[in-house]
């Protein structure tokens, strides 16, 4: 009873604040040349500031040591092997998403991927599916926020999260929806899961760095910049 | 962003090389791809690989790529409703500093220049006023591909107003950092900021 009641609460939430994104914000908004108003929530903006701070501490202070570190001892093929090893333990998420999205073609073609790989590509470290007519990669990586998105679940307030980075209200449930999806998480004991999780953080952290210094490097104003770029972004990759 | 942007050169000019026998391609096309076809001509030498004589040849890419894009319709565009309290003094210095901007962050971006392949997916027309454009392109990079869309008007000729890399659009991008200046600060004081890391980026590349 007590669960049910968590789970409606939890649903309720999600929808009032979704419902949030549909009142245009006068300070946050602005008109695009077609004259059309584009609003963007940010009431958390103080929060989100914050937080933004400290990530670009973590990210630098940390993260980029650490990368640079991981870059120059690990021989190129044990990167790329690593690499494609998680991609490949993603695949359930991607699947998942693909197939809710109505995207057949998509879902096929990760499952198709995700067995040639695990099985002639030893479990995931080689990418032999790629070679293969009819799966080679897909151009956007589905993730569950791109699913609730699709199905029409309004993007709510944006929010950055510590170590995670920029989000969203539909996002954030995304990514604790991708987490239950994750095989790593049903993996016991916990050192061993720990592990895991740990290697896997070292492994996406190249790519972020990348798109982090991307957006906030040219800018004049990164916590803009970033906000932008991940609303903007998102919004192009549910539409696609 | 770098590779992107090198990758988005470099397939525009694969498509002229690449569609010879195809019907005649509209004037914006034409002057995209001529643009593109020079800075790759550049970009091909193997002087951009030596220290030494790189600058002259990312000078000279810079050059090229100056003349297609329009900045008095970029400042507008990205300083938006705000651009009625800037006076002329100020619009024009703004224009000039964001100019230094956009040179110095792109010719970085080249430095970079390694290859890649570029498909054109379509054309089609912005709006009913039939000066306005967007050329979609998908770069194909070593590990992924990235979708890059050109945005052109017509004035005296086609210019490029937009590129939108992912979905993000370059021109949105600047006018929400610029919007978020603007609300606290006066003009001058997003002018200095402009100028602050168009000086920046140059001294990062040199």
């Amino acid at each position: 009873m007590a669960k049910t009641m968590r789970l409606f609460l939890c649903l309720a939430l999600l929808v009032s604040l979704t419902a949030c994104a549909t009142v245009p914000n006068e300070d946050y908004g602005y008109y695009d040349e077609d004259g059309i108003y584009h609003e963007i929530s940010d009431p958390l903006e103080g929060w989100n500031r914050a937080v933004f701070a400290f990530n670009d501490f973590v990210i630098t202070y940390i993260a980029k040591p650490i990368q640079a570190g991981y870059e120059f001892i690990t021989p190129q093929f044990v990167q790329t092997g690593i690499s494609n090893f998680f991609h490949n333990l993603r695949t359930p998420i991607r699947f998942a998403s693909n197939l809710f999205q109505g995207k057949l073609d998509e879902a096929g073609r990760e499952l198709g991927r995700f067995m040639v790989n695990t099985v002639a590509g030893v479990g995931g470290l080689i990418d032999v599916a790629e070679h293969v007519e009819g799966l080679e990669p897909l151009a956007d990586n589905e993730d569950i926020g791109q699913m609730l998105g699709k199905w029409g679940i309004g993007e709510g307030v944006y929010i950055v999260w510590p170590f995670l980075g920029p989000s969203n209200v539909r996002d954030t449930f995304g990514l604790a929806g991708s987490f239950f999806l994750d095989p790593v998480t049903y993996i016991s004991p916990w050192e061993l899961r720990y592990g895991i999780r740990a290697v896997e953080i070292v492994d996406m952290l190249g790519g972020a760095i990348n798109a982090y210094d991307a957006v906030v490097e040219p800018a004049i104003d990164p916590y803009s910049a970033m906000r932008d770029a991940y609303i903007q972004n998102r919004r192009y990759r549910i539409s696609e | 962003m770098k590779k992107y942007i090198i990758c988005a050169c470099l397939g525009l000019c694969l498509l002229v090389a690449g569609a010879p026998a195809q019907a005649q391609h509209s004037e914006a096309r034409i002057a995209l791809e001529s643009t593109i076809n020079q800075v790759l001509a550049e970009l091909e030498k193997p002087q951009l690989h030596d220290p030494e004589a790189r600058v002259q040849v990312l000078e000279r890419v810079e050059a090229i790529i100056v003349k297609l894009f329009n900045f008095d319709e970029l400042s507008q565009r990205t300083v938006g409703q705000n651009w009625h309290s800037f006076s002329q003094d100020q619009r024009h210095r703004f224009s000039e500093a964001f100019k230094d901007l956009l040179r110095a962050r792109y010719t970085n971006a080249f430095e970079g220049y390694n290859g890649g392949k570029v498909s054109y997916v379509k054309e089609a027309p912005l709006g009913s006023s039939g000066d306005q454009l967007q050329i979609n392109t998908t770069v194909i990079l070593p590990d992924k591909s990235v979708p890059v869309n050109y945005r052109m008007i017509l004035k005296d000729r086609w210019y490029v107003y937009d590129v939108i890399i992912e979905g993000v659009s370059m021109v949105q991008n600047y006018r929400s950092q610029f919007q978020s200046v603007l609300r606290k600060n006066d003009p001058e004081e997003l002018i200095r900021l402009v100028q602050q890391k168009a000086l920046q980026t140059q001294n990062t590349q040199k």
